[in-house]
């Protein structure tokens, strides 16, 4: 399937997810509307278990929905198989978590150089290389994340993220595992990267702080988008 | 890259320095691998070692031979045109010799040789000689080679004088090594041989003497052996002589070797099968620890297929690694075997590589690996990597996709197959596959039993008690595992344990209270009423049971040549070579008369037959069928007239065939007595008696003759205890890995206990209680499964009286119980050690 096309990066049009529970269906996400543009950077707020990781993970393909329509860099998410939907993540999509998740049995080099290896890309570890220079860890390619850092590891987390040129990059709390100094770190990596790629960011904190770096502040509650408004 | 070269190198990266983590997987597959390998190569060794020496032991090519009669002139003809031939008699014989003041004497295999004898090979003798000067006459004795340990028991030595039949004989060299010794164990009595010009004076050839002639040759055009074998009992029609190829000689020990590794091979399969367990439970955990992993490629972009890729490799990679291992061990069994098993198997081990055994137990080893991890893999590779964002990722729960499930269907078809194939048999090998899924169905069913029995239990008030049960039914416990693995292992042995009581119970009750103390044979018609009269003056009458004894052999079945009558293998023996015959007017002591009636006493018309029940039906014969024999050259048909059911556990005189007197009691034959007597001076004077009155007349004593079965019966009986014990190994460790495997979630628990206040001692009583419930759950369904089995074979197959062991049940249930508590408690130990602090600073 090819891309259409549209203005928007990520289009969440009119979308509900709701699950069963032994309590009753329980709504995730009620109704939630949201357009990001290429390389608008957007923070996604609100309280534990409101629906932002949810939303993001709709928004990665991670997460089917009930009703309404998704499109992702020109995809109709819900048009796709689950081997699709890791095509289109592998070349539009890039993701950072809170607790990093490197794959403990890969170095740093090997980490950054997989979604390339599984893009059948012939320059790989060159690229990972130097994704990794650029975060500033040109001196730690042969560590294992053991042998990191938590800032360190987060760092290898955003190469690996970006090594594929990515249009959208998600990071859910990024800096929630780690110090304020390092957080401070990682965040300034992060907003340069996206400046530098023009690639959109969708960002998930608590943090007001952080929250007002992005151009954009969404509030969600109970599953809604409570409110929508360009950062001061 | 290919998507397989991308698997392959994420696989190998996974794996790096993970290989510990898999001990589990590769001492389960390396000990089933080693234990199928390793019977197979030695059983291949021997078989090998049959054929190198098949010529050599045989004693020729081909060879006739008659009872009571030497070989025609013209079949002897047609031998010597085609190759050098030589002449044997081999008969029984008893040989004395003093020993500390006493006259003893031990039965032999006499075997009476011309000049050419050995055609093949030669003796080896201490002190070394020519053949011709150990066998001439010394001193006016003729000079004999004889069994070291023959020698030993009667405490005879090179040069002295030692009694055989009525003739003084010399003791001229111990024969070391025999060429022509045969194979099989059908040689109970140690080997004599004496020159034929000197059989005469030792009076044994005496008319009626069951004297077996053999002519051997060896021929000087092997390439035609198939088409002179045929041309001979062309000639040979009609006559008594039996003609046999050097490849036929060795079938009644290939019998019991093809046997004894079918059982070996499938007690093994057993082995790995447990260890299967293992494999699935170590690729489980595996996955579970990986989880995270997965789910980061998938959302990476990479597709399912490719997860899947990349585990299969890694449990190939450990597969090849576990299969390396185990065959590694089995290859160098046959060396260790000769070293071992050299001097008390009847056949020479060829010690070597077998490849076809090796790649058989690759062959289960592979399928056995894919069987049981195909199942998580498949799941595995549905985990969801929204998953990522939340802290628990586990292994996907319910049936992973039609594709897998057919996957693992078809190994488990390959896996009968491979049985099929090693077993020779579809029934065998589809009876296994169905006994062993039967159980581990039924040992499963009984684990999650004992899950909701627990969980319907009241809260007993001991805490340590309660965290037990609490950790007998909480996620992740190991109660399914220890029942399953540890249960079907111990099962198993409780099997053999029972088997091996009732049948050790069996021969020791009736060895005590029924058997004889003799066995004589060889007494001559003219000998009958002295016998009597003798015996019967030391034991008592009552305790003498003499019956005559002709050698014939059956011919046909209702009409039906015996050569085109397809034998059950369980009866086959009954139309091979000559049988002992008998007749009486009488039904025999205790004899159970099943179909039809016995003659009336005073019957003297046409013969009639009675024969034993089994094998009646076994040959598909029927009341008013007749039995054709040829006896000392002439055909007699029976009909059949009644059958029998015989114990032939008794001890007693039994056979197949018992005919009417009349017409049958002028062929030539002998009587053959058992005399009983619980009086040890009474059963020593006996032997001398009748040595002293009847030196023709051997005799074989029960006692001696049941320690020689049972010392075959225990070579068998100890590599079933081993491979026995190979399973029960493989269920430790299956065991002991899913401690392992369950070790994180137990340090967690502990740690929070202790942290609310437990103390050291009330946990390690929590882990001591659920191990031992465990372990006695276990022990309890494995002598449950164990007797059911056992009773299956003994009582339902062999038809023998099976009697339930208490002590010996308890004692393995307990034996189980202890083994399980001391293998959870030495995983479970490490986490009582640990601190609390560390391992919350850790969270």
């Amino acid at each position: 399937m090819s891309p259409s096309s549209s203005s928007s990066m990520i289009t969440l049009d009119q979308v509900h997810l709701s699950m069963p529970s032994k309590a009753g269906t329980v709504n995730i996400l009620n109704d939630v509307s949201l357009a990001i543009d290429k390389g608008e950077t957007v923070a996604m707020l609100g309280p534990s278990g409101a629906g932002k990781t949810t939303a993001m993970m709709v928004m990665a393909g991670l997460e089917g929905i009930t009703s309404g329509r998704i499109n992702v860099a020109g995809y109709d998410l819900m048009q796709l198989d689950e081997d699709r939907l890791a095509e289109i993540r592998r070349a539009h999509i890039g993701i950072i978590f809170q607790a990093f998740r490197l794959i403990p049995s890969m170095t740093a080099l090997e980490n950054v150089a997989i979604p390339l290896e599984l893009d059948a890309s012939t320059d790989a570890f060159a690229r990972a290389e130097e994704a990794l220079k650029n975060v500033g860890l040109g001196h730690r390619l042969d560590h294992f994340p053991d042998q990191l850092s938590g800032g360190e590891q987060q760092r290898v987390a955003i190469a690996r993220a970006i090594v594929t040129g990515p249009d959208i990059l998600l990071a859910d709390e990024p800096t929630g595992n780690l110090d304020q100094a390092t957080g401070a770190e990682i965040m300034d990596l992060l907003m340069a990267t996206a400046k530098t790629y023009n690639t959109s960011l969708v960002l998930i904190t608590h943090d007001e702080k952080l929250a007002t770096l992005c151009s954009r502040v969404v509030r969600i509650a109970d599953g809604k988008v409570a409110s929508d408004s360009k950062s001061s | 890259m290919s998507s397989f070269a991308l698997a392959f190198t994420i696989a190998r990266r996974e794996l790096r320095g993970s290989l510990l983590q898999f001990r589990v997987f590769l001492i389960a597959l390396t000990l089933g691998v080693a234990a199928i390998g390793a019977v197979g190569s030695i059983a291949d060794s021997m078989r090998e070692g049959i054929a190198v020496n098949s010529r050599l032991m045989f004693g020729g090519d081909l060879d006739a031979s008659a009872t009571h009669k030497e070989i025609p002139a013209p079949v002897l003809a047609e031998m010597q045109k085609h190759g050098q031939t030589s002449s044997v008699i081999q008969m029984r014989a008893m040989l004395g010799a003093v020993k500390d003041g006493q006259n003893i004497r031990r039965l032999v295999a006499l075997k009476v040789v011309d000049d050419a004898w050995p055609l093949i090979g030669k003796p080896t003798l201490d002190p070394p000689m020519p053949l011709d000067d150990a066998l001439r006459m010394v001193d006016g004795k003729p000079g004999i080679i004889a069994n070291p340990g023959l020698l030993r028991v009667l405490g005879a030595d090179v040069g002295d004088t030692v009694r055989l039949g009525d003739a003084d004989v010399h003791v001229s060299a111990i024969l070391v090594r025999e060429p022509d010794r045969g194979f099989g164990f059908e040689q109970f009595a140690p080997s004599v041989v004496i020159a034929d010009d000197h059989l005469e004076m030792t009076g044994l050839n005496v008319p009626g003497a069951l004297m077996t002639y053999k002519e051997r040759l060896l021929l000087d055009n092997p390439a035609r052996d198939m088409a002179i074998l045929a041309n001979l009992k062309a000639q040979s029609d009609n006559t008594l002589v039996r003609l046999r190829h050097h490849r036929q000689g060795s079938a009644g020990f290939q019998n019991f070797l093809n046997r004894t590794e079918t059982f070996l091979t499938l007690v093994s399969l057993t082995a790995l099968l447990i260890g299967g367990l293992g494999v699935s439970s170590a690729v489980r955990a595996w996955l579970t620890s990986r989880m995270p992993v997965l789910a980061t490629l998938k959302c990476l972009g990479a597709p399912a297929a490719l997860i899947f890729q990349i585990y299969l490799i890694q449990v190939m990679i450990l597969t090849i690694i576990g299969v390396t291992l185990g065959l590694g061990l089995a290859v160098m069994t046959p060396w260790i075997a000769k070293a071992l098993l050299s001097a008390v198997t009847p056949v020479p081990i060829q010690a070597g590589i077998y490849m076809e055994s090796l790649l058989g137990a690759a062959g289960f080893g592979l399928l056995t690996a894919l069987t049981f991890s195909v199942w998580p893999l498949g799941k595995a590779r549905e985990v969801k990597p929204s998953h990522l964002f939340r802290t628990l990722i586990t292994v996907p729960s319910g049936r992973p996709k039609k594709r897998y499930l057919s996957v693992i269907i078809l190994t488990s078809l390959g896996l009968a197959a491979l049985t099929w194939w090693v077993t020779t048999s579809p029934i065998l090998a589809l009876g296994f596959m169905a006994g062993v899924l039967g159980a581990l169905l039924l040992l499963g069913l009984l684990g999650e039993g004992v899950i909701r029995a627990v969980k319907a239990m009241p809260k007993p008030k001991n805490t340590a008690l309660s965290l037990a049960l609490a950790a007998v039914i909480r996620p992740g416990n190991v109660t399914r595992t220890v029942v399953v693995t540890f249960g079907l292992g111990l099962a198993v042995l409780v099997a053999i344990a029972l088997s091996e009581f009732n049948m050790n119970r069996q021969i020791d009750t009736r060895l005590a209270d029924e058997a004889p103390a003799w066995f004589f044979i060889d007494i001559q018609p003219h000998q009958q009423q002295d016998f009597r009269t003798l015996t019967g003056d030391l034991a008592g009458d009552d305790n003498i049971v003499m019956v005559p004894l002709v050698r014939g052999r059956i011919t046909a079945l209702n009409g039906i040549p015996a050569s085109e009558i397809n034998a059950p293998q369980s009866e086959e023996w009954i139309l091979r070579g000559d049988r002992g015959l008998t007749w009486s007017a009488e039904p025999p002591e205790g004899a159970n008369i099943v179909k039809g009636e016995w003659w009336d006493a005073d019957y003297r018309g046409p013969l009639q037959v009675s024969m034993d029940d089994e094998a009646l039906v076994a040959f598909g014969l029927n009341l008013g069928d007749t039995v054709t024999m040829n006896i000392a050259g002439r055909e007699l048909v029976a009909t059949i007239t009644s059958s029998r059911r015989i114990e032939w556990q008794n001890f007693g005189l039994n056979f197949v065939f018992v005919l009417s007197p009349g017409l049958i009691e002028n062929a030539p034959h002998n009587w053959v007595a058992t005399v009983a007597t619980n009086d040890a001076a009474i059963e020593a004077q006996l032997d001398r008696d009748v040595a002293a009155i009847m030196p023709n007349v051997s005799s074989i004593s029960v006692r001696e003759a049941a320690e020689t079965v049972g010392r075959i019966l225990g070579l068998v009986s100890i590599s079933i205890q081993i491979t026995a014990g190979i399973t029960l190994i493989a269920g430790f460790a299956v065991l002991a890995g899913t401690v392992a495997a369950g070790e994180a979630r137990r340090i967690q628990s502990s740690i929070i206990l202790k942290v609310l206040g437990a103390t050291r001692r009330t946990i390690l009583m929590s882990y001591i209680y659920e191990y031992l419930i465990l372990g006695l759950i276990t022990g309890v369904v494995a002598v449950a499964i164990g007797a059911a089995a056992s009773y299956t074979v003994l009582s339902l197959l062999l038809q023998t009286e099976f009697v339930f062991s208490p002590s010996l049940a308890a004692g393995v249930a307990l034996g189980g119980a202890a083994a399980t508590v001391i293998l959870g408690l030495i995983g479970a130990s490490r986490t009582l050690g640990r601190k609390p602090g560390p391992v919350l600073r850790q969270e």
